[in-house]
C-alpha cells in the first residue's frame, strides 16, 4: 500500500482522472492551496512551516501557479494582510507555525470578527521557552477562542482535502468564518506519503468561486469589523460568531458528502478507530493518531478492547459526534498533546464536559499529557494509560489529575543532560 | 458615584440615579447619552447653564441649575469642570462633609502633578461650588427597568458587523462637545476662506459670497478657526444656541 509510486494515473467513481504523488504533508497543503486557485498568498518564512510558501513561490515563479505572493514583514503584518485582503473577495493561503502564530495572534480574532474566510495552515510546534523544533498543539489550541474553525489533520492525504473543505465550510454563507488547519511540523509536514492529487475540474466543482459578502471595493466603502461602544451590540454580533461556528458542523458534513461522493474519501468531524466494541477508548488528535492506532491493534492482541477516537473538527466542537462514540464506554483516555500549565490537559475537560449529563457517561474519564514538544509516545506509555484508567475503574476512584506518560529511559536521559548542563 | 454605608454590590452603569449631573446641556438632547433615562420622581437634575432651563421634565424631578462653568473661567481661567461638578455632587449626596472634598481635591490634583496654586483654585472654585446647593439626600438601590429574557436569532451573513451606510457621521451631533462657541463677525469678515480652510471637522462652509457659515450642531469648539482668523474676526462666546 505504501510503495513509492510517483505518478500513477487511474479513474474515480467520476470517470475523472487523479494522480498518485508521494507528497510531503507541506507540499500537500501547497497543492490543495493551488488547486484551490487562491488569488493571494501573504507569507512568512518559520520553521516547519517555510516548506509550503517555498513550494507556492516556486510555483508561482515558474508561472504554473497564478495567485499574487508577497513575502511581509512579519506574522503579524502577515494575518492583517490576509485577513483584509479576504474582506475584498480574495481567496487567501496563508501558512505559519507556533511563535509566528501567537505572534499575529491579536489579529486572528479580528479577522474572525470581520468575518472574513480565509485558510490558514498552521504547522504545528511546540511553544518556547524552552525552544524546540518540534510538535505539540499549545500553539494551534491557543487559538482555540478565536473564532477560526479549526480541522486536525493526521495524514499527508488528509491535510491536502482538509484545506479544500475549510475552504468550502469557511465561505458558505451560513458560516462565514475563518479556518485554520493544523497538521503536525516534521511528523507530517516534511514525512513523504503516498497522496491522491484531485482532478482541477473536480475542484472548481467542488470549490465553486468565492462570492463575498459586502467586499470592500474601491468606491463602495464600507466599514468592516465596527466599533461597537453598545455592549449589547458586541455580544449580539460574537454570539452570531458562535452561532455561525456550530452551524459549520452540518455545513462541514453537508460537505464531507458531496466530498466523498467526487473523490471518494470520507471526512467526519471524528474518525473512530475499533471503538464499537470497545471498553476503553484513547482520544486523540492529528499525527500521533496513527502510532496511537497502531497501539490499540497490538493491545487488542494483548486483550485489551480498546479503540481510538480522533478529534477531527476542534473547533465547532463535535459534541454529538463524540457522545455518540464514547458514551457507555468503561473508560476514555483523553491525550493531551498539549498542557494548560496549571491544569493540565486543554481537551480533556471538553470531552468530560460533553459527556457529563449522559445517565451512561463513562466511569472514568483519564486526563493524560503525553508527547509534549513531539517526544514520542511508546507503547508502553498507551498501554499503561489504559491500565490506570481500567484500574480507577475498577476501583470506582478518579483520577487525581493529569497523568503525563514519560519513560524510565527519557528521565535518565534527562538526567544526564541535567548534569551536563550544569557542568558537573 | 455611589454611596452606602453597608457594601456596595452594584457595578457600572447607574440605571435609576437619584442625582444626575448634566455638565454640558447640549447633552440633556443627546441620543446617545439619554442623561434623562432612569430618572423617576424625586430624582434631582442638576445641569452646568447659566440660563433659567426651559426644560420641562416630564417626571417629577427636582431641577437645578448653577452656571458652573462662569465661575470655573472665575477661578481658573479654563473651562475645567471636574472638581467642580465633584463638589456639587458631593453636597447633593448630603454625605460628603467639606472638609472631606477638600482633603480629596488636594490629594486627587497632587497626584496629577499639578501646581500647588492651580490646585488651591480648584479648591476654592470646589468650595464656592459646594455652597452653591443644598444637599438632598440619596435613595436606594438602582434597579434596571425589567424585561424579560429572549433568544437570539442567528442572522446568517446579515448578523455581520459591516457598515454599508455611509455618511452617517452627520448622525452624531458633536456640537454637543462644544463648551465656547466660535461666532463670526460679519463687519470684520473680509470672507478670506482661512477659517474654512483650517476647520479640522469640515465644519465650515463659505456662501456664494465667500462668507463663513458655521455648523454647530457639529461644530466642537475647537477654537482653530478663531486662532487662525487673520482679522480677528470670530468672537468665542459661551453658550451660543446650542441646538
Amino acid at each position: 500500500m505504501h510503495d513509492r509510486v510517483s505518478k500513477k494515473g487511474y479513474k474515480n467513481r467520476e470517470g475523472g482522472s487523479m494522480v498518485l504523488k508521494m507528497l510531503t504533508g507541506s507540499q500537500a497543503v501547497a497543492w490543495a492551496a493551488r488547486l484551490a486557485r487562491v488569488d493571494y498568498i501573504p507569507a512568512y518564512p518559520i520553521t516547519p512551516q517555510t516548506e509550503i510558501i517555498e513550494t507556492l513561490s516556486e510555483w508561482i515563479r515558474k508561472g504554473e501557479m497564478e495567485a499574487t505572493f508577497v513575502q511581509m514583514e512579519s506574522e503579524h503584518s502577515l494575518l492583517t494582510a490576509a485577513g483584509t485582503a479576504a474582506a475584498t473577495g480574495a481567496r487567501v493561503f496563508t501558512a505559519t507555525s507556533s511563535q509566528g502564530l501567537l505572534y499575529g495572534f491579536e489579529m486572528l480574532y479580528s479577522i474572525a470578527g470581520w468575518r472574513a474566510p480565509l485558510v490558514l495552515v498552521n504547522v504545528a510546534r511546540a511553544l518556547a521557552a524552552p525552544i524546540t523544533l518540534e510538535p505539540d498543539h499549545n500553539d494551534v489550541l491557543a487559538a482555540r477562542d478565536s473564532g477560526f474553525l479549526q480541522f486536525h489533520a493526521e495524514n499527508v492525504q488528509e491535510a491536502l482535502d482538509l484545506v479544500l473543505l475549510a475552504y468550502r465550510v469557511a465561505e458558505d454563507h451560513r458560516v462565514l468564518l475563518p479556518a485554520i488547519v493544523n497538521m503536525d511540523g516534521f511528523h507530517l509536514s516534511f514525512t513523504r506519503e503516498q497522496a491522491e492529487l484531485p482532478e482541477q475540474n473536480a475542484v472548481d466543482q467542488f470549490l465553486p468561486e468565492y462570492r463575498p459578502i459586502n467586499p470592500i471595493r474601491a468606491s463602495e466603502p464600507v466599514a468592516k469589523g465596527i466599533p461597537v461602544l453598545i455592549p449589547p451590540l458586541y455580544s449580539f454580533f460574537k454570539y452570531q460568531m458562535h452561532m455561525a461556528s456550530r452551524i459549520a458542523l452540518n455545513v462541514f458534513r453537508e460537505a464531507a458528502k458531496e466530498f466523498e461522493r467526487m473523490f471518494s474519501r470520507i471526512y467526519a468531524p471524528v474518525e473512530e478507530y475499533m471503538v464499537d466494541d470497545a471498553n476503553t477508548v484513547i482520544v486523540m488528535s492529528n499525527s500521533f493518531a496513527s502510532i496511537g492506532k497502531q497501539a490499540v491493534n497490538v493491545l487488542r492482541d494483548e486483550g485489551y478492547k480498546v479503540g481510538l477516537l480522533r478529534m477531527r473538527l476542534f473547533r465547532p466542537f463535535p459534541t454529538d459526534d463524540i457522545v455518540k462514540s464514547l458514551r457507555g464506554k468503561r473508560c476514555v483516555v483523553v491525550i493531551d498533546q498539549n498542557i494548560s500549565v496549571g491544569k493540565g490537559g486543554i481537551t480533556h475537560p471538553e470531552i468530560a464536559e460533553a459527556l457529563y449529563h449522559l445517565e451512561d457517561r463513562p466511569n472514568v474519564i483519564l486526563p493524560v499529557v503525553a508527547g509534549l514538544g513531539g517526544k514520542s509516545i511508546s507503547l508502553e506509555e498507551f498501554r499503561h494509560a489504559v491500565r490506570v484508567a481500567e484500574r480507577l475503574a475498577s476501583l470506582k476512584a478518579g483520577p487525581d489529575g493529569p497523568l503525563l506518560l514519560f519513560r524510565e529511559d527519557e528521565a535518565a536521559l534527562v538526567e544526564s543532560l541535567l548534569k551536563t548542563a550544569s557542568g558537573g | 458615584m455611589r454611596l452606602s454605608d453597608s457594601p456596595i454590590l452594584e457595578r457600572g452603569y447607574i440605571f435609576n440615579p437619584s442625582h444626575v449631573l448634566v455638565t454640558e446641556p447640549s447633552l440633556l438632547f443627546d441620543p446617545t447619552v439619554k442623561p434623562l433615562e432612569g430618572m423617576t420622581e424625586g430624582s434631582v437634575l442638576f445641569v452646568n447653564s447659566s440660563k433659567d432651563m426651559l426644560l420641562v421634565p416630564s417626571r417629577k424631578v427636582c431641577l437645578l441649575h448653577r452656571d458652573i462653568t462662569g465661575l470655573a473661567l472665575k477661578y481658573i481661567g479654563r473651562d475645567i469642570l471636574s472638581a467642580a461638578m465633584g463638589a456639587v455632587a458631593c453636597k447633593l449626596s448630603g454625605l460628603i462633609s467639606l472638609q472631606s472634598m477638600v482633603d480629596s481635591i488636594e490629594e486627587e490634583l497632587a497626584e496629577l502633578g499639578l501646581e500647588p496654586d492651580v490646585i488651591e483654585k480648584n479648591v476654592q472654585l470646589a468650595k464656592e461650588c459646594y455652597s452653591s446647593v443644598e444637599s438632598v439626600g440619596l435613595r436606594g438601590l438602582s434597579h434596571r427597568p425589567s424585561h424579560k429574557v429572549v433568544e437570539v436569532q442567528y442572522l446568517g451573513e446579515n448578523g455581520i458587523p459591516d457598515l454599508l451606510s455611509m455618511g452617517n457621521t452627520v448622525l452624531r451631533k458633536t456640537g454637543s462637545w462644544r463648551v465656547l462657541t466660535p461666532i463670526v463677525s460679519k463687519d470684520l469678515c473680509t470672507a478670506c476662506g482661512i477659517c474654512y480652510t483650517y476647520c479640522p471637522e469640515g465644519c465650515i462652509s463659505v456662501d456664494e459670497q465667500g462668507y463663513p457659515s458655521i455648523n454647530y450642531d457639529n461644530c466642537k469648539g475647537c477654537m482653530v478657526c478663531t486662532i487662525e482668523c487673520p482679522r480677528k474676526a470670530i468672537k468665542i462666546e459661551r453658550e451660543a444656541p446650542w441646538s
